[in-house]
């Protein structure tokens, strides 16, 4: 009994990894459509300024987009993809840089600062709100003080 | 004097935000170095515009090699035209130190022969295919771009926008090695 | 003649304007208040000097006078009038002119508006909006002049950019200029009174319109940009990121946190530093903006050739933000304040995050947008920075923001117990939790889409609590009907309640945003006479028509729409081919809806007689535009507004002294 249900088991994983792998060969045109769509967003058209491959009409972009779909269909994995475009073009292609060396800066400085700034003021306040305020005293001027408060009032006085 | 710490941040800060700027003048925003310079240069086989011979990158090694991209709707292509044709019979026909090769990208053969012909181009040109495979395998982003392929077949220098005469002389000098090119 | 005539009157606006930088200073140190007067007069002669000049280019624009350069780089005989108008700003040198024109104007409305109430500031701010003036004067007489003439006159002109041909276009240069210009009133007057020496709140009490006016302007010289860029550029999308976008989008952001920021000194005396160096930033975010777009430091969309005015700016900007912070500094003692907000549950803490988050997006913006310069300096290569880095980073920001709007308007000034917030929230987040419960129904599934509708129908829930709320205690108090109470609750607390509507403004924007996390796009290539499904829609391509319309010859493909076998629509993308330029422009055809909008780019029409076609169903975007009539009649409320001030007049009037 045993045996039987270890090998239909078998069976059926083997089954199931088929249907699997054979799933991932005959990816639709739809599937592929959609992934070319992923992968163009990522790169930049080298023609234009701030758009994407995927979002424009010139001529190397459409090239651009065509390679992509026939290494898909060859079945590059999305990172050789990038890696042959940025083999060619450098990492200017990349609409954002990798997350990696200069490129990891980039990415964790704005939440790092913010952190950062939002803690130092948190900090601040509490220590502020902790320590027992003095009364404030009524500010009483000193001599310079006095003697600008007369300036001033002659000023006033004379229509300044 | 001003003693505060954060004064002098925030000093240091502007500094460094106009040096950055200051600096941003020193280069060209629309320059892109390339990543293929000191690498060997993707190899391709093309034939001949207009019938004929097909030729093969690889098989010319040994020779160093000015290989340009232009296209028959590219203005500033047509300048660079004359200068090419005439490093072609001056360092290509006569002493065989160099092969100058054209590549037109996104173009028809038509129209591409008749740009060859209006602005006198007899040197080897052939056409990228539709797939644009070439030009994508030497991250083309505009024409004309210009390639200096050495004896050994790594791209030794690469020029966006038309080439100038003193420009062809240096890089045919620098891949010919001792030996002088004639002016 | 009139050109030359137009130049001279330049010329001697910059002498004058350089007579505004030093007599009020004098007048003051020598007790001379009539050397503060010519000042101010020479305001108005800088203000008739520069608008001579103006007038001079206007009209040689409109007679065609190609003799001037920049007429001949910016139009053309056939071009159309409101164009020809709208091309005094389309290039450098016009839109220096422009700048200073509206500057000029303001000055002199300031200069004679506060003579009174801001009699010990005024000088100096006189002076420093001189020294703006002869900055931008000194440019236009030097390397950037708009009347320059040149010899042989030509026949035509190059022309106007087609893609600068559409209205949005045409009012989106003006709108952001006069939200630049316009911060440059309270940043004078802050500067005015770390120079006079005087700390008080009068330069934030004074300026609070000046305030309202640019956020205004800034905002809907923005979002025309954006409904010219989704019209016009053909890409499908409003915001790209390009440096010329995040120029204009930094300093609305600080000047976005500056206009909140401003209501805590005003009401609790606290935060003094904070908005000095807000204006003092937002000033200068102004300029970087202009020397970004116009320098060619940066790839853009912009991007003109390098000119001599880049340094310029440059050390124009380092020399104000030195001089500016040097001030704050020696002034640092009488600014800061002994408050602070008193614990962390309060609506002042919701104002330090409200800054905190917004200064936090402005540093991401500056920081993405610099970044390749920076990359490029350390390791001599170049990288890119587009909308993956911008959006990731700043989406959760905005989030956070939007939910801040609703916490805030329910929080109570300085202290607020945890149970009072959890009692009061309860039915906001219900409507959150209902609004969520609907999206998902009606097949919303992207997270990030979700979070908008939540938070978004919180905080406009809240926002409808508070407003009904005050309403019902007026009506039971009062009597009346309820419109009449209604109405006499906003009238009574303008300033909350504009600011409440805008606020409203802001969540509908959030709305229309939210879409682009499910839109879909699809390609196809369409037969004449073969109907092809797609988003639940059935498109039928009848062919393409061939006319000419104004200088360029447009291909326009017919569609027909069509759900569920009923006909809805006649749609004509189209491309346009103009002699001049010779890639053609896109000319989308959209379909608007509440729920989305239906947009269509013709990709390429194919030797077969097939047309390419890429579409776009972009969900909620006409939300995101009734936000505009939100933030006008909000920012007319908060106008009414006028906050009681202890100037000059109300003390004369206590010690029962003559008017002066």
């Amino acid at each position: 009994m045993r045996r039987t249900t270890a090998g239909l088991i078998a069976i059926l994983a083997c089954v199931a990894a088929a249907l699997a792998a054979g799933s991932a060969w005959a990816m639709s045109e739809q599937e592929l459509d959609q992934r070319v769509l992923e992968i163009s967003d990522q790169l930049r058209c080298p023609t234009c300024q701030a758009i994407s491959v995927k979002d424009s009409e010139a001529a190397f972009s459409r090239q651009i987009r065509d390679k992509v779909r026939s290494m898909l269909r060859e079945g590059k994995t999305e990172e050789e993809i990038r890696a042959y475009f940025v083999s060619s073009y450098g990492e200017w292609i990349l609409r954002a840089p990798k997350k990696e060396g200069v490129g990891l800066l980039l990415w964790s400085l704005p939440f790092a600062a913010i952190v950062l700034a939002g803690g130092l003021i948190a900090w601040r306040l509490r220590r502020a709100t902790q320590k027992p305020r003095p009364e404030p005293t009524p500010a009483t001027p000193d001599d310079a003080g006095k003697a600008r408060i007369e300036r001033d009032l002659r000023r006033f006085e004379r229509g300044f | 004097m001003i003693r505060s710490w954060k004064f002098w941040l925030v000093l240091a800060g502007i500094a460094v935000v106009v040096g950055l700027f200051a600096y941003g003048f020193t280069v060209d925003p629309k320059l892109v170095q390339s990543p293929l310079i000191g690498k060997p240069a993707p190899d391709f086989t093309v034939t001949r515009l207009g019938g004929g011979e097909t030729l093969h990158l690889a098989e010319l090694r040994g020779t160093p090699v000015i290989l340009n991209f232009w296209a028959s709707w590219c203005v500033a292509c047509r300048d660079e035209a004359a200068l090419l044709e005439k490093a072609h019979r001056r360092y290509g026909l006569e002493s065989g130190d160099v092969r100058v090769i054209g590549i037109a990208i996104q173009d028809r053969p038509e129209a591409a022969r008749a740009f060859a012909e209006r602005y006198g181009k007899t040197y080897f040109l052939a056409l990228d295919g539709e797939a644009g495979d070439i030009a994508l395998n030497y991250g083309l982003y505009g024409v004309p771009e210009t390639f200096f392929i050495d004896r050994d077949g790594v791209i030794h220098h690469k020029q966006v926008g038309p080439v100038t005469w003193e420009g062809l002389v240096t890089q045919v000098n620098a891949m010919a090695g001792q030996q002088q090119a004639k002016r | 003649m009139t050109n030359h005539i137009g130049y001279i009157c330049l010329t001697a606006a910059l002498a004058v304007s350089l007579y505004g930088v030093v007599a009020p200073h004098l007048g003051v140190t020598r007790n001379n208040w009539n050397l503060v007067r010519s000042a101010q007069f020479a305001t108005i002669l800088n203000l008739g000097f520069v608008f001579a000049a103006s007038v001079a280019l206007m009209r040689a624009f409109l007679t065609d006078d190609f003799s001037v350069s920049f007429v001949f780089q910016n139009s053309s005989v056939d071009l159309p009038v409101m164009y020809k108008i709208a091309a005094f700003w389309g290039g450098m040198d016009g839109s220096l002119l422009f700048w200073e024109l509206v500057l000029a104007l303001l000055s002199a409305v300031v200069a004679y508006r506060y003579q009174r109430s801001n009699r010990e500031v005024i000088p100096y701010v006189i002076v420093t909006l001189s020294i703006i003036h002869v900055f931008l004067l000194g440019l236009l007489v030097t390397y950037s002049n708009p009347l320059a003439t040149q010899y042989p006159i030509p026949d035509n002109g190059r022309g106007l950019n087609p893609l600068l041909q559409h209205p949005a276009m045409a009012a989106h240069p003006p709108m952001l200029y006069l939200g630049y210009i316009a911060f440059s009133i309270p940043f004078a007057f802050a500067m005015g009174s770390l120079l006079r020496g005087k700390l008080d709140n009068e330069w934030v009490v004074t300026t609070r319109r000046w305030t309202l006016f640019a956020w205004f302007f800034l905002t809907v010289g923005q979002m025309l940009g954006g409904q010219w860029a989704y019209e016009e550029l053909g890409w499908g999308g409003y915001w790209a990121w390009d440096p010329v976008e995040n120029a204009a989008f930094m300093p609305w952001l600080t000047g976005t946190a500056f206009l909140h920021s401003v209501m805590l000194q005003e009401k609790r005396n606290m935060m003094k530093v904070w908005n000095m160096t807000l204006i003092i930033v937002t000033f200068g975010l102004s300029i970087l903006g202009t020397f970004i777009v116009r320098s060619g430091v940066l790839n853009s969309v912009h991007a003109f050739a390098q000119s001599e005015i880049g340094p310029a700016f440059l050390i124009f900007i380092a020399i104000v933000l030195v001089l500016a912070f040097t001030l704050m500094f020696r002034r640092i003692k009488l600014l800061e304040s002994r408050h602070t907000a008193d614990t962390l549950l309060s609506k002042e803490s919701t104002f330090l995050l409200n800054n905190l988050l917004f200064i936090g997006i402005a540093f991401t913006v500056f920081l993405g947008t610099v970044f390749p310069l920076v990359a490029e300096a350390v390791r001599g290569t170049k990288l890119s920075v587009q909308a993956p880095f911008f959006n990731t980073i700043i989406a959760p920001l905005g989030i956070g923001l939007l939910g801040l709007v609703g916490v805030c308007t329910l929080i109570a000034w300085r202290h607020s117990s945890a149970s009072y917030l959890i009692r009061n929230f309860r039915w906001p987040v219900a409507a959150a939790a209902v609004v969520l419960a609907a999206a998902a129904l009606l097949g919303v599934r992207h997270g990030g889409a979700l979070t908008v509708f939540a938070v978004g129908s919180f905080t406009a829930a809240v926002l409808f609590m508070d407003f009904g709320r005050a309403v019902a205690v007026r009506h039971r108090q009062g009597g009346g009907s309820w419109p009449s109470s209604a109405f006499q609750t906003v009238m009574r607390n303008q300033q909350r309640y504009g600011g409440m509507v805008i606020h409203l403004g802001v969540v509908f924007v959030f709305f229309g945003l939210s879409g682009n996390y499910f839109r879909s796009e699809h390609n196809l290539t369409l037969l004449p006479g073969k109907p092809v499904e797609v988003a639940g829609y059935q498109l039928l391509y009848k062919g393409m028509k061939v006319y000419p319309e104004g200088n360029a010859t447009l291909h326009a493909a017919e569609l027909e729409l069509y759900r569920d076998g009923e006909f809805l629509d006649t749609l004509h993308p189209a491309r346009s081919f103009y002699p001049t330029t010779p890639e053609p422009l896109t000319e989308v055809a959209i379909r608007r809806t509440l729920a989305h909008d239906f947009y269509i780019a013709l990709a390429s029409e194919n030797e077969d007689g097939s047309a390419t076609l890429r579409i776009l169903v972009n969900p909620l975007v006409i939300w995101a535009w009734f936000g505009f009539p939100l933030f006008t009649a909000g920012i007319a409320l908060a106008m009414l507004y006028k906050p009681r001030t202890l100037g000059a007049p109300a003390v004369e009037k206590r010690l029962g002294l003559a008017g002066s």
